[in-house]
This record gives structure tokens, sequence and C-alpha cells, in this order.
């Protein structure tokens, strides 16, 4: 082969456009039709771009899937599609009523042309350390749903991030939706992020939590942090320590530090190791300090 | 001040260009690509330091599509400067067009010009080369030490100039200024500071990267459309570097998308030209972003040391200054920015007792070259911070103690004789200077006092205000030349044929205005070219804040030749001595009757019936003053003391610029600057691994100010009257991107109490400031 050839463009991939669930997951299911699933690109384009991703042969458009593109209330939880775009969770009132820190984080992704085209499922298959959303979806204890021709499996975020860029999710398999427990009465939300400007920039470290103060102290917290391990993660020995604790200078000292020993960052274009250590421990001492300045 | 009445100039009118450009219509060098252009790719260095020990092109020149490709190996050896200067140049010629030895990680090994641009790229990867691999520069601080890799170890590499060079031990330029006795300044003081600052790499981030193009003629000439704000230097470095006579170049200068600097060098042409010349096709030549990082420009990143010494009652006794500058794999402007660190600055207070060193080092890192500022920026922040410092320790508010010692009015300073563009600077007195004035509004702007010191700030969010004072030139007395060409047509119209290049500062508009000024006539009668070597007369080109001052100058000269044989055509028409008629909008009318003559029944007349000539005229002007502009800024900061973030609430800018030309254009200059400077004292880093390779060469991890950053903003503009100026103006387009660093660090400052002595202000090093264990400060 000569090497222009190797030398693949954008306009050489293939790309489908299925209807409707089903037909995308039969595309999948059959390694001769089967594609890179492209919802907003925002990831994809600029991986293949780049080189960090080959081009690949064929891709399967994912993002104006029906069955992907909704969001609906139950009585306890909020449903919603893996195609439903950073802009929609932003806007959408049964998102911030039931997850307000994921409406939240949505709104601090890249910039409006971004969160117009990028996705929930793309931001959580993308796997980034430092995807903004991934936070925010693990307080809440949820799940998500992937479908292939053989039907449908549903797995605890806890559990779906496998390692630094890795997913529990089969070649045949699309993200179709998320199960995300609504707020429930009286607890709070809190999201931050730093980075190093106000709009398209990657954090240094985001987090978010979800918590209850009852007589007193708290008797419920979850904590979630990005960009400071290979993925997001939940500091539940923090929790626990938390819970039954009044917030006061000394516990908020505590937490800070305790914060602080449990992560393990690195240091690398973005912030220091040093610095993202410090600063877990700052955010979730602010989060606490929210909370208790919410439950009065 | 008294009042003038213009009617042109110091009115913000519709821009020239402004609906051309709105609406999108082809003027850039991308816009006008032939569609047969040849794509041109450049394979650069992996390694930071290495020589080519074996390379073959034979698989790349024989795949089909590819026209040439060109290497050390088929190309002349011309030694050279890419520093588009005047001539002899005061930076050292120490560039091949290509060269066996690397520099720095980007290099140029070997360009190919191909149908495609996918050809192009596989041919790159066809080019086989091997390295050894050489030890490498890569801190400034190692430069000049013994045993040090040397990075111009070629025979060719000189300086042109009589001035200090030692390729040897990689020195690029040296220059030293002393007057008075520095030490016995420092002895005398009560209190004293003496400092380490670092500035940071920094990169002009045009909107539009470097692009070039060329073709070769029917007559054999190479036609260069490239974006540059040198054209006419442009032309005699490609000459030079092809080894051919000036006449067989041609160089036109379209729309620009920006330059602040880097396009003061020769980047591309050569090349260009070089293909242009061995394929006989139109070539095209576009950097990426990335390549726009690393193989461009950047600004010297500076070590230095301030020393300032002074008395208790607000005298400065001593002011000392050491530069150590980073030039990187080449010498472009070295020499020149690091003049100007002192004489751009340093001349801004009153002071017996001067000292002042530059030292400019080869690295084997990105070259510097000019950026906007052109090394006043570097200065001003190590010199505004100290002051600042000093100020605390002798008790004074650094307000009062600014205005208690800077420069005024009929003042002058020994160091502009002393220090000039790598030779003896000129003699001046400073004819018009409101920096008091300047420091007045902008201070009641920024609610100064408001102002408390730091020990008294408490809590989680702390605000800080603090302040610099800034000067800067207006073109380069005694070396630079503008010139301008200026003819009238039947309809009254006229043709202003510049030199001069607007790269997208609005100077086509303000010289236009200028025209009219003199001439008598609308904006709309004033039809602008610029720049073409071929048609337009000469100009250095857009740089040293040059352009409003010097040709702004040529410009009038040229308009009142012009004008005077106007009146002698229209008092002949009107059969009266040209002393009793004058001009009057667009038209000749006598001084003392109710006769006049039209403007276009001049032109008419002129050339179809009795007497005929061409009106018009060529005027040049070189200046023998560069008279400083100056401001006073100020930032109000917020500083998180929870996460380090620091937050611009707010930024003052107030400007002495004489007469702004163009109110809108001049505040326009004033923003985009500031801007610039607000960004790079934020946000911007090059960042290198241990290799000397740049890790975020693009916009995602180099990061800039968005607009949903910038602070409150605001400019004042302090009219002046600068009589040595056309119609009282000095320049404005530098000085505003030196205040943000000085006057963000001593906001910070004044917040809590964290005294940053290099950039860019992260919360991380706030943080560390914050705990008492900032690093020492050192470059990248
Ligand atoms: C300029 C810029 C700024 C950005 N800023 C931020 C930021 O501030 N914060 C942040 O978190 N992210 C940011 N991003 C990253 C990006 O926007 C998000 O990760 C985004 O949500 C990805 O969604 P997408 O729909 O565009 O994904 P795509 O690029 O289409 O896909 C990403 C990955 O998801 C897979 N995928 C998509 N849909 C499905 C599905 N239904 N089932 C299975 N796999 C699927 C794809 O195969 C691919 O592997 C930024 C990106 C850019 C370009």
């Amino acid at each position: 082969m000569s090497p222009v050839s190797t030398l693949k463009t954008f306009e050489d991939i293939d790309c489908t456009f299925p209807k409707t669930l089903q037909e995308a997951l039969e595309l999948m299911a059959d390694e001769k039709t089967r594609g890179v699933p492209l919802a907003g690109g925002t990831d994809l384009m600029v991986q293949w771009e780049s080189g960090a991703l080959p081009m690949p042969e064929r891709v399967i458009n994912v993002k104006s899937i029906p069955e992907l593109r909704e969001i609906s209330e139950a009585d306890n939880e909020v449903v919603i599609g893996g195609s439903v775009t950073h802009m929609e969770l932003r806007q959408s009132s049964a998102v911030r009523r039931a997850v307000p820190s994921l409406a939240e984080a949505a709104a601090t992704i890249g910039g409006f042309q971004i969160q117009i085209m990028g996705t929930l499922a793309g931001s959580v298959a993308n796997a980034s350390p430092a995807g903004d959303l991934a936070p925010s979806l693990l307080i809440t204890d949820g799940t998500v749903t992937l479908a292939g021709v053989r039907g449908e499996r549903e797995v605890k975020l806890t559990e779906f991030w496998k390692g630094y860029r890795e997913i529990d999710r089969q070649p045949d398999e699309l993200i179709v939706r998320f199960r995300l427990p609504r707020l429930p009465e009286g607890h709070y939300e809190s999201w931050r992020k730093l980075g190093a400007r106000k709009a398209q920039a990657i954090s240094k470290v985001m987090g978010s939590s979800r918590g209850r103060m009852k007589d007193g102290v708290v008797s419920c917290f979850k904590v979630a942090l990005g960009s400071i391990a290979p993925t997001a993660v939940r500091l539940y020995d923090v929790e626990q320590w938390i819970v039954g604790q009044p917030i006061h200078d000394e516990t908020l000292k505590e937490a800070e530090q305790r914060v602080a020993d449990a992560v393990k960052p690195i240091g690398d274009i973005r912030s220091t190791a040093e610095y993202r250590k410090w600063v877990s421990g700052r955010l979730v001492r602010l989060f606490l300090e929210e909370l208790a300045a919410r439950s009065g | 001040m008294k009042k003038r009445n213009f009617k042109v100039v110091n009115k913000p009118l519709r821009k020239i260009d402004a609906m051309t450009l709105a609406l999108g219509k082809p003027s850039y060098v991308g816009d006008l690509k032939p569609r047969d252009a040849l794509i041109i790719k450049m394979l650069t260095s992996p390694h930071a330091h290495a020589r080519i020990t074996s390379i073959d092109i034979s698989e790349a020149e024989q795949m089909p599509g590819v026209h040439a490709v060109l290497y050390y190996g088929n190309v002349p050896r011309i030694v050279h400067t890419t520093a588009g200067q005047g001539y002899p140049e005061p930076s050292p010629y120490d560039t091949f067009m290509f060269d066996s030895k690397m520099r720095f990680v980007g290099d140029r090994v070997a360009a190919v010009a191909a149908e495609t641009e996918k050809i192009a790229e596989a041919a790159l990867k066809a080019i086989k080369v091997e390295y050894e691999v050489l030890p490498a520069v890569l801190h400034i601080e190692d430069a000049m030490k013994e045993g040090a890799p040397v990075i111009h170890d070629e025979p060719e590499a000189r300086a042109v100039i009589p001035v200090p060079y030692d390729k040897d031990r990689n020195m690029a330029a040296k220059v030293d200024m002393d007057i008075g006795e520095f030490e016995k300044g420092m002895a005398e003081a009560d209190a004293t500071v003496d400092h380490r600052f670092y500035n940071h790499y920094g990169q002009h981030c045009p909107v539009e990267p470097h692009v070039s193009m060329a073709w070769v003629d029917r007559e054999d000439r190479i036609i260069i459309t490239t974006s540059t704000q040198v054209p006419f230097h442009c032309r005699r470095i490609v000459a030079q570097t092809l080894g051919i006579p000036v006449r067989r170049v041609r160089v036109i200068k379209p729309r620009i998308g920006g330059g602040f600097g880097a396009k003061q060098e020769i980047v591309l042409e050569d090349v260009v030209a070089m293909m242009a010349l061995r394929t006989r096709k139109p070539v095209y030549w576009e950097y990426t972003r990335k390549e726009e990082f690393i193989s461009a420009r950047t600004r010297h990143p500076m070590l230095m040391r301030i020393r300032i010494g002074a008395k208790r009652d607000g005298t400065i006794t001593a002011l000392g200054l050491d530069c150590l500058s980073n030039t990187g794999w080449n010498g472009s402007q070295g020499l020149t920015v690091v003049c100007n660190c002192g004489s751009k600055v340093l001349p801004l207070y009153r002071c017996e007792h001067i000292h002042f060193n530059g030292t400019v080092v080869y690295t084997n890192l990105p070259a510097g070259g000019a950026y906007r500022g052109y090394g006043a920026t570097q200065a001003a922040f190590a010199l505004e911070c100290a002051m600042d410092e000093v100020a605390e320790k002798i008790g004074m508010d650094p307000l009062e103690f600014r205005a208690m010692n800077h420069i005024k009015s009929g003042d002058t300073s020994p160091i502009f004789r002393a220090l000039g563009e790598g030779r003896e600077g000129v003699d001046q007195a400073i004819t018009s200077c409101e920096l008091a004035r300047c420091i007045k509004a902008g201070a009641r702007e920024i609610g100064w006092r408001k102002r408390k010191p730091h020990s008294d700030k408490k809590g989680r969010f702390r605000r800080g205000l603090g302040m610099a004072c800034l000067m800067q030139g207006s073109a380069i007395p005694e070396i630079d030349m503008g010139a301008a060409t200026l003819k009238m047509n039947e309809d009254g119209s006229f043709n202003l044929l510049l030199g001069a290049t607007d790269l997208g500062t609005g100077s086509d508009t303000v010289l236009a205005q200028i025209a009219a000024e003199t001439l008598g006539t609308d904006l709309e009668q004033i039809i602008v070219y610029s720049s073409d070597t071929d048609m337009t007369p000469f100009d250095v080109g857009a740089y040293a804040s040059s352009t409003t001052y010097l040709s702004g100058q040529a410009v009038q000269n040229v308009a009142e030749k012009v004008r005077k044989q106007i009146l002698k055509v229209g008092a002949e028409m009107l059969d009266r001595k040209p002393s009793e008629v004058t001009v009057q909008d667009s038209k000749v009318v006598e001084k003392n009757g109710e006769g006049q003559v039209s403007f276009s029944e001049i032109a008419l007349y002129s050339m179809y019936n009795t007497n005929q000539f061409q009106i018009g005229d060529i005027s040049s002007k070189i200046v023998h003053h560069s008279p400083p502009p100056f401001a006073a800024h100020f930032a109000e900061v917020e500083v998180d003391t929870l996460t380090g973030r620091v937050q611009l609430i707010k930024y003052v800018a107030a400007a002495d610029c004489g007469t702004p030309i163009h109110p809108k254009l001049a505040e326009g200059q004033v923003e985009g600057a500031v801007m610039n400077g607000i960004t790079y004292a934020m946000t911007e880093q090059y960042l290198f691994n241990d290799k000397g390779r740049m890790t975020n060469p693009g916009f995602g991890e180099y990061k800039l100010f968005t607009l949903r950053d910038l602070p409150e903003m605001k400019t004042i503009l302090v009219p002046s009257y600068e009589k040595t100026g056309p119609y009282g103006a000095k320049s404005i387009a530098e000085i505003g991107i030196n205040g943000p660093m000085p006057a963000i660090g001593n906001a910070i400052y004044n917040a809590c109490g964290v005294r940053l002595r290099s950039g860019p202000f992260t919360a991380e090093k706030v943080w560390q400031g914050l705990n008492g264990n900032l690093p020492e400060v050192k470059s990248e």
C-alpha cells in the first residue's frame, strides 16, 4: 500500500444513521456492520484528528435515536437518555430538581457549542478522569442501562468505570439510559469545578456532594471527586466518618485532612499533584460548609 | 490644553475596511490561494539539539503528486537573520534556510511541496532521517555555564553590527549601561529591594497563523503574497537568503489577521520563494496552530534582578536592572528587545544612579522575537512590582511614591542617549506627558482611596488593588523610515499608497484620516493601498509603535505637498495668486471673494486642459524623537483563599497617546493590549518536557482568557498634544500590554500578602504563597 492511502480523513469514514434503537443494535450485533458509536463527536472528532485514536472504518450515529433522547421523571428517580446533550441537562427542570449538581456540572462543560453537541453517554463512555459529569452521577448511586440485541443490562454507576478510560461495556452494546435516584427531601447537593478559566477549561479538580443534616449532625453524606485519580471516585471513608458529626471548624479541618490523605492525584499539564491533594480537601470542606449553611 | 478644530482626525469615523471585513469578502492570504497551488509541509526535528547524520529524500521525491523536497543538501547555504529589522540588522546572522544541525524541537529538517496536503504529509513520513542527539541547553541559567553545549558552532554565525557577540559561550548579545554610581546610590538609600523576577514564555496567538504563498511570473520574478508586518524587510531578506537580486522579488501584503510582532519575522517566506523557484508552480504554506506555537516566535523569557534604593522622603537613590534573556535557538531581536528593557522602562522615574545590563543567551528552545511591548513588558513587571515593595518599606502609598518620582513634561533622561536600538540612542526631552492625570483618573475609577493593607483583610475572599505606571516609545528615532505616495484622480479622490502595513490595527484608516485632514477633504475620497513592494514606497513596516507617529508624518508631509499643488492649480483656474486661495471641503476657495473650484474640476483641468501634470507626490520621513506614550493601570482582584484562585474584578487603563487620531481605534488598541497582557499574566504558559518539547502547543491546553473570563474593563484616554507628531499624535498600540503583570501582581499582594515574582498567576502559586512555601524564582 502506498503511504498516501493509509492516511485517512473524516471523509473516508462510513457513517450510518439508524432511525431506531433496534436498528442500531442490529448493526452493532454484526461485526461486519458494527461501528464506533458516535454521539456529539466532541471527544471522537478531536481524538481522531490528533491521532490519539485511529480513524475507524465505520461509525454508527446514535445522537438522534429517539429512544436515547428522552428525559422522564418517576417517583423516586429521573431517567435520562444517553444522547441527551449537556445543554438539555442544564436546561431540564426535571434534571435540575432531581440531580441539581448534574445540571450545574453540565453548564460548566466546554462552551455553548460543546454543550449543544456533547452528550451524557458520550461523556460517560469517553471515561476521561476529567469528565465533569461523573461525580454527580456517582453520588446518586444510580445505574446505567446498556442494550444489545440479546437484551438490556443494568450496571451500578459506582461499578461502571473500571479504570483509566475503561468502562464495563461489551463491543455490541450501546448505552441507552441512566436511572438516577432523585435528591430526597431535606438533602442538598453541591458542585464545584476548578479550572484555569471560565469556559473551555478541563478541570484541575472537580466534585459533587449530596448530603443531609439532622439534629445538628450530618445524617447522610456522599461525595465524589474527579481529575484526581484514573476515574472519578467516591470518598467512602470520609463519608462514613462524617456521618454523625456536627459541622464546625474542627470537624471541617479534620474532613479536609482526611480527604487530602485519601486522594493520590498526579501532576500533569493542568496542575500539580500537591495542589490537587490540598484543594481536594478544601472542596470537600466547602461542600460541608454549604450543607451546614443550607440546612440552616 | 487648547481645543483644536479637526475635521477628520480625532473622530471615530467608520473604519475604511469595516464593511469588506464584516461581509467576509476574500481579503486574507488564505482567501487568495490559487486553486492549483502546491501545499507545503515541513518535517521538523524531534530533538532539541542534534546533528543529522543521514537523510534520504528519494522515496518522498518519487511519490506521485510530490513536486519538490527541499533540505540542506539542495538549497543555498546563506547565513542571515530571520528578524525583520533595518539594515544592517542588529540581530546576529545565525540562521540558514535549512541546516544539518537541529537547534530545537521543531527545527526545519525538510520541506515538501505536493498537490494535496495529504500527499505532502505522506511524503514527510517517507523521508528517512538519522540523528546524532547532542546534549541540549534547556534553561537560561545553564546557557553560559562552563562546558555548556555550543548551539551555534557553525563558522558563519556572527554579529553584523559592532556589538558583543560570543557564540562559543552561547551569548547572542550583551549591553551595559551605567549612569552615576549605582552602588553609592544604593548605599545612600534608607530602604532597598533586591529581587529576582521571571517573565515566562508567551505567544502572540494571532487568529491568522503565519501563511504565505508564492509563484514565479512570466518575467521570472517571484511574487510572494504573505501575512507580514514587514513587506520590505521580507523582500530584502528573501532575496538575500536565496542569493538573488532584490529586483526579482515582489512582496504583497493583503489583509492580515493579527501580528503583534510575530510577523515582524521571516518565518515562511524564504521556503515559499525557494519552492516556487524550484517547482515553477504556485505554492502555499500555512502554519498549523501547533507549528505557530513551536516554530514561529515567542516573547523572550527573561530572568531579572531588580534593585531599587529609596530615601524615606521618597527620593529614588538607585535603580538597577539586570536581564538575562532567552533568545532560544536563534538570536532574532535578542539585542534590541533587551535594550528596550532599559530604554523604554527605566527613564520612567527620575534617578541619578542607574545600572543596567542585558545579556542574551541562546538555548535549544523556541525562539524569541518581536512581541508587542518588546522588552518593556518584561522590565515593567520587575520594576513596577519592586516599586511597590520599596514604597511599602519606606511607608509610602505606592501611588504617591510614583506620582512624586515619575518623569514629567520638559524632563529628559540620560538613558535616551545611552541606550538605543543596538547602538547609541538619541537625546530627547519629554514634550508631552499627562501621566499625572492618568494616575488621577485611573485612581478615581478604581476607588484607590478605599485601598487597605493586606494585613487588615480577613475571611475567605480577599480583595486587593494594585497599580503600575508605564511608558513606551513612538518609532525608532533616526533609524526607521516611512514613506507615502499620494496622487489625485479626476473625481477629486486620491490614491494613498503606503508601505506601512495595516495588520488589523486600523492604520489604513488612521493614515487616510491624516491625509484627508491635511488635504481638506473627506475620508471617503482617500483610496488606500498598502502594501506592495512594487507599488508602494518603502516603509520599515508595522513595529516599534511607529505607524501613526512615523508613517503618519510621511502622509502629512506628502499631503501638504499635494495640497500646495492643488492650491497652485486652483489659483490658476480662479486667476488668483496661490496665497489668495485656500482649501475647504474638497474645494479651492478665494479667501476674500466668492470664487471656488472643486477638487474634481482641478483634477480634470490638470489632467486634460492646460499645463497638464499629475497632481501627486511622494514623501518620506525619519524622526528625531520617540515621544513616549504614558499610562497608569489599575487592577482589582479577589483572591479565594479556599482554593488560591485569583479572580480579576476590574481593570482600568488610563493612557496618554497624544491626540487619538481615531479615538475608537485607539481605545481598541488599549483594550486589545490589556486583554493580551491579562491573559499572559493569568493563564498563558509554555510547558516543556525534560527534552525541550513543548507539551501544550494548542488552544486546548495553552489557555487564553475567553470573553467570559474578562473583568469589567475601563479605558480612559487622557488627551495631550505631542507637538512633534502628526496632529499631536503619539503611539498607543504596545504600551497597554505592559501593565497587567505588575498591576495584577501588586493587587494580589495587596489582597493576601502573597508576592508572585513569576507568572502566570495560577491558583497553585497563590496556594504556595499562602502557605509560605513559594519556590525560588527560576525559568521554565
Ligand atoms: C473544546 C472542548 C471542550 C470540552 N470541555 C469539557 C469540559 O469542560 N468538561 C468535560 O467533562 N468534557 C469536556 N469536553 C469533552 C466532551 O465534550 C465530553 O466528554 C462529551 O460529553 C462527549 O460527548 P459526545 O456526545 O460528544 O461524545 P462522542 O465524541 O460522540 O463519543 C465519546 C465516546 O463515547 C462513545 N459513545 C457515545 N455515545 C455512546 C452510546 N450511546 N453508547 C456507547 N458509547 C457511546 C463513543 O463511541 C466514544 O467512545 C470538551 C471537549 C471539547 C472538544
